[in-house]
C-alpha cells in the first residue's frame, strides 16, 4: 500500500486534508474507486455508532471532511448500487 | 413484512408463490428444522460477535430467538431474507436486554416485529453499529488510535498525525489497515 491508493480509507472517513486531490486520482484509478465504495458500509456503520452513542465523538458528530461530490458518487453508482442489492 | 401468513392455509399448493416455503398445514412444524439448517450458524456467528465472543450467552441467544421464532410461526414470514431480518433483529434485541440485565434487575422484553423492509433496515444499522463498535475495541491499539484521533476526534490525518507523534503516511496505512478489518468485521453481519 504506496502512495495514493493509501488514501482511499482516510478519504472514505472524510480526514483527509485535501480530498480535491485524492478525488482527481480517484478519477483514473478504478482500484481505488472500489476501495472507497467498499468503505461505505465501514463509514455508515461508524456514524451510526455515533449517533447511538456507542462511540465517543467530539463535540457530537464527527467533524467531516467535504463530503464526496456528484462526479465522484456517479463514478462510484454502479458499485455503491451492487452493494446495496447484495 | 406485509401481511405475514397472507396464504390461507386450507389452499396448499394453489398459487403460493409469494412464499419461498410453502406456508402448508405444518407450518409450525417445518419451520424448526428450517430455522436451524438455514439460519442457526449465521445467526450464532453473527450473535457471537455481540456478546463479546461468549459462546454459552450466544446459545442462549440463538435458542431464545428460535423459540421466539416459533412462538409466531404462524405469522412469521418465511421469504429469507425478510426471515433472517426478523432473526436478527429479536437476537440483536436480546442481546442488548442481556447488556442491560447484567446491571439492572431482569424486565419483561418487549418484543417488536419489523413491520417493513424499512424498520429491518434500521435494525441492520444498529446492528452493524453494535458490530462496529464491538470490532473496533478489538483493533490493535495503534490501529483504534488513529481511527479515534481522525473521524472521533473531528481531526484530519495531518493533524491527527501531530496528535499520535507519527508521519500522516503511517496515519494513512494504519487507517486504511484498520478499515479493512472493520469492514471484515462488518462483512460477517452485514445481511443485505
Amino acid at each position: 500500500m504506496r502512495g495514493r491508493h493509501a488514501d482511499a480509507a482516510a478519504y472514505g472517513l472524510g480526514v483527509l486534508d485535501d480530498p480535491a486531490e485524492f478525488e482527481t486520482h480517484l478519477r483514473g484509478c478504478a482500484r481505488c474507486r472500489d476501495r472507497v465504495a467498499g468503505f461505505i458500509p465501514v463509514t455508515g456503520a461508524l456514524a451510526e455508532a455515533v449517533r447511538l452513542s456507542y462511540l465517543p465523538a467530539e463535540g457530537g458528530a464527527p467533524r467531516r471532511g467535504k463530503p464526496p461530490g456528484p462526479l465522484l458518487l456517479l463514478a462510484l453508482g454502479v458499485t455503491v448500487t451492487a452493494l446495496c442489492a447484495t | 413484512m406485509e401481511a405475514p401468513g397472507r396464504e390461507s392455509r386450507g389452499q396448499v399448493g394453489s398459487g403460493s408463490s409469494a412464499t419461498a416455503v410453502d406456508p402448508g398445514p405444518d407450518r409450525r412444524e417445518d419451520l424448526v428444522p428450517l430455522l436451524y439448517k438455514d439460519f442457526r450458524a449465521t445467526l450464532f456467528s453473527q450473535v457471537l460477535a455481540l456478546t463479546n465472543h461468549d459462546r454459552q450467552w450466544t446459545e442462549d441467544v440463538v435458542q431464545e430467538t428460535m423459540i421466539r421464532a416459533w412462538q409466531h410461526s404462524d405469522t412469521l414470514e418465511r421469504e429469507p431474507g425478510m426471515l433472517r431480518g426478523w432473526l436478527l433483529t429479536v437476537a440483536r434485541r436480546i442481546v442488548i436486554d442481556g447488556w442491560r440485565n447484567r446491571r439492572v434487575r431482569p424486565q419483561e422484553v418487549a418484543l417488536d416485529i419489523p413491520e417493513n423492509a424499512e424498520s429491518a433496515d434500521r435494525a441492520d444499522s444498529s446492528l452493524a453499529a453494535l458490530t462496529i463498535t464491538r470490532a473496533l475495541s478489538e483493533l490493535d491499539a495503534k490501529y483504534q488510535s488513529v481511527i479515534y484521533e481522525t473521524y472521533l476526534a473531528g481531526n484530519t490525518v495531518r493533524q491527527a498525525a501531530e496528535i499520535l507523534g507519527i508521519p500522516e503516511g503511517t496515519v494513512k496505512s494504519r487507517l486504511y489497515t484498520a478499515m479493512r478489518q472493520l469492514r471484515k468485521a462488518l462483512g460477517e453481519v452485514t445481511v443485505r
